[in-house]
């Protein structure tokens, strides 16, 4: 089974960017737009790991990481944040928020799958 | 106030202190004087007294000699006289009186004309000289007349008196005789006799006159002499002939005293200081000349002292009371012009000093010292009390000055708060700016970035040889243009100090490394070596910030690389004592020495003379000094010029790694 990632990214150009590499690389993607819709799909469809951006409407990247981490269902998902937040202190943020990694922005094609393999246990044995 | 006046003991005991002492000093100074010239007026005194009795004594020693002499020159002449007398010299001699087998209860004078004649002349003589006891003539016949007749008519022969024997050795003069006693009468004689000569030279009788010795006394008596002086007459035999007391008369002088016998027996003229019977004496003598006699004064000191003593005494005494009174007078003098006005003065003055009240005058009573003191205190007082003045003004000139400094550094500390506050907000909108700008600039590079990489990787389709050379090129500007932001942000974050080390232990060797396999490509596509050292063992493990040294090696090996078209890239890591040196060596373009001093600064890329042919951003020497001065380093360059390639060096702290730090790491 394809392992299920939930991308929530308000940028259309970048939202595209991710599913279309993810999906050229046979992952399964799950889109939301902004913090809230991006909860209720992640307890809908329970995801492999969630894709999120920090920089928001409405809701912002902390507050959705630390919703997702509130929540008992959701509490084991890997969360890795990627974000054009690249000042001093926005990683440990990020972490104390309830991520599992930091992706900073520009993302590099060329590695980006290498970066987020770590927290998909599963997909060395589908490829 | 009460400070001042404990300081200034109160005037009134300073003043009778002042008189007491000034009397004290008059009193030792009178006593001083007194004393000096009572010395040396007694001494002066007695010194006078003493000599004026001496020169006194002399004078009168020469005189008495000088008398006596010419006495006795009268009593020979007229003895002379006698002996020359016609009558006296009779030789017809043989019905004189004779003695010579007189029996006293039977004799009889039985007087002749010729011998009455010779009798009343010696009679009439020695009345005519009271002085002279008896005049008598012995003859060779035994014969013997007399001025008047014998009390007891004994047995006597002149002959074989010592008289006749004298005269008759001294027969060519007259003979004055050893004093004798007479035989009839309890008088002590002296003879003046002269033999009768015949022309032959055969004596025939001889003259004489007695002169009794008593009378001799009395005349040297009445000669007023010394105080309490003595005078006495001896012989050549040191028999006295003549004294003040009749208890040595005709006694031996030695008996008496033998220092006087000895000092009789000296000179014409002798002083000496004799003591006789216990007491000091002055002895005057002097020689009478002819009959060899000695005449002497004695004076006692002691006399002498005695006479001067009153006139000194009244003169220390009149010296006393003048000096007191001239004292006396001095102190009341001293009172009335110093002392009191001095007292005053001081009253006045210790008035102000307890009052403290400058604005006073000590009032001025005349023009002398005193007055000056005075006036010299007024001036001082006036002095005190502008500086005073002065003093008070400055000192509220201070105040307010320090009032107008308090507000003046309020209100400054204010504007400065102000400033501050502004700098803070400007810190924080830069910081917020930067913040922004460096996401507003990312979100669009990640779309640049991303879809070329896609491209290229070909997931979006197959591209052509000539699409994939473009591609790459966006790919590189914009991953150029990533580099920029991020160095820009690096440097802002340096410079708010906001970058933070991580320090940790890790090896240098795979820092090398990582960085290596980095720049690798690069290298490649130049065919451009880059030989790496094996890091020694003592110099891999460091705590620093992997990441920022990891940083700064990739700036140096991507400038080498970048400015080298031939040669190599070397890099070498060493431990030099607590230093890790890391020194990248190129072969490339090198560096100019002008250029030397601002390689490190901010924005400098070296201007090569090709403009823009070595990308960069001209932040990365700067951002690398930075970060390994911040790690504790130096970073340095070397370059033998132009075309001759570059060393860049840095250092890091080195220290040795405990086995549990290792372990448990402090974060």
């Amino acid at each position: 089974m394809k392992p299920k990632i939930l991308i929530i990214e308000d940028n259309e150009q970048n939202m595209y960017l991710l599913t279309f590499i993810l999906n050229r690389h046979g992952q399964e993607v799950l889109q939301a737009r902004d913090g809230r819709q991006g909860i209720e799909l992640a307890l809908k469809e329970n995801p492999d790991l969630i894709l999120l951006d920090i920089q928001l409407p409405e809701m912002d990247g902390y507050t959705v990481a630390r919703e997702l981490r509130s929540n008992p269902v959701l509490m084991d998902i890997p969360i890795v944040a990627v974000t054009s937040y690249a000042m001093v202190g926005d990683r440990e943020k990020a972490m104390d928020a309830g991520c599992s990694g930091y992706i900073e922005k520009p993302i590099n094609p060329d590695t980006f799958m290498e970066q987020i393999a770590g927290f998909l246990p599963g997909i060395d044995q589908g490829e | 106030m009460l400070q001042s006046s404990r300081e200034f003991p109160h005037p009134v005991p300073v003043t009778m202190k002042l008189k007491w002492k000034l009397l004290v000093l008059f009193g030792v100074v009178s006593l001083a004087i007194t004393a000096t010239l009572g010395i040396l007026l007694y001494h002066q005194l007695r010194e006078d007294r003493f000599q004026s009795i001496r020169l006194n004594t002399l004078e009168q020693l020469r005189h008495i000699a000088f008398s006596v002499r010419v006495f006795f020159d009268e009593v020979e002449n007229d003895v002379r006289a006698l002996a020359q007398n016609e009558t006296v010299c009779t030789k017809k001699d043989t019905g004189f009186t004779n003695f010579t087998a007189a029996d006293e209860r039977t004799f009889q004078y039985r007087i002749g004309s010729v011998e009455q004649k010779i009798i009343d002349i010696f009679n009439a003589y020695r009345i005519t000289h009271p002085y002279v006891n008896s005049v008598y003539m012995g003859r060779a016949n035994g014969s013997f007349v007399r001025s008047h007749s014998r009390e007891r008519p004994t047995r006597y022969d002149p002959r074989t008196r010592p008289w006749y024997r004298q005269a008759e050795q001294s027969a060519g003069g007259v003979v004055i005789t050893e004093p004798y006693s007479s035989l009839t009468t309890k008088d002590v004689n002296i003879g003046v006799v002269k033999a009768l000569v015949d022309s032959v030279d055969h004596v025939y009788g001889v003259v004489g006159a007695d002169i009794t010795l008593a009378n001799l006394t009395d005349y040297i008596l009445h000669f007023r002499i010394g105080p309490a002086s003595r005078i006495l007459i001896v012989d050549r035999t040191g028999t006295v002939l003549a004294s003040w007391t009749s208890d040595l008369l005709f006694s031996k002088i030695g008996d008496y005293s033998k220092e006087l016998a000895q000092v009789l027996q000296g000179g014409h003229q002798v002083e000496e200081s004799v003591v006789i019977e216990g007491a000091h004496h002055h002895v005057f003598s002097r020689e009478i000349e002819g009959v060899g006699w000695k005449l002497a004064v004695l004076i006692p000191v002691d006399a002498i002292e005695r006479e001067i003593r009153l006139p000194v005494m009244l003169t220390t005494g009149g010296l006393v009371l003048g000096l007191l009174f001239l004292s006396a007078l001095g102190l009341m003098g001293l009172n009335a012009f110093i002392i009191r006005p001095l007292d005053h003065l001081s009253e006045e003055t210790a008035l102000i000093a307890r009052t403290s009240d400058l604005s006073r005058q000590v009032h001025i009573s005349s023009k002398d010292e005193i007055g000056m003191l005075g006036t010299s205190f007024n001036e001082m007082i006036a002095a005190l009390n502008a500086t005073q003045k002065a003093l008070r003004e400055t000192e509220q000139n201070l105040i307010r000055h320090q009032e107008h400094l308090e507000e003046l550094v309020k209100e400054r500390t204010e504007e400065l708060a102000e400033a501050r506050d502004k700098a803070q907000e400007a810190d924080r909108l830069k910081s917020a700016f930067l913040a922004s700008m460096s996401h507003e600039l990312r979100t669009p590079l990640n779309s640049i970035i991303g879809f070329t990489g896609i491209l290229l990787q070909g997931l979006a389709g197959p591209v052509n040889e000539e699409q994939v050379k473009q591609l790459t090129m966006v790919r590189n500007s914009s991953q150029h243009l990533l580099q920029l932001i991020n160095e820009v942000l690096d440097i802002s974050k340096i410079e708010a100090g906001e970058l933070k080390l991580s320090p940790d232990w890790f090896n240098l060797t795979q820092a090398v490394e990582s960085v290596e396999k980095l720049v690798r490509p690069l290298a490649d596509k130049k065919g451009l070596p880059i030989r790496v050292d094996p890091v020694p063992a003592d110099a891999d493990r460091l705590f620093h910030d992997r990441r920022r040294v990891e940083q700064v090696l990739i700036n140096l090996v991507n400038n080498a690389v970048k400015f080298t078209e031939q040669g190599e890239v070397h890099v070498r890591c060493e431990r030099l004592g607590d230093e890790v040196v890391v020194s990248v060596r190129d072969t490339g373009i090198g560096i100019k020495a002008e250029d030397m001093g601002s390689l490190f600064e901010t924005f400098r890329q070296i201007e090569t003379g090709l403009t823009r042919r070595y990308e960069g951003t001209g932040l990365g020497l700067s951002i690398s000094r930075r970060l390994v001065e911040l790690m504790g380093g130096r970073i340095m360059a070397q370059s033998d010029g132009p075309g001759r390639g570059s060393v860049f060096t840095f250092t890091l702290p080195w220290k040795r790694e405990k086995t549990d730090e290792t372990q448990n790491s402090d974060h």
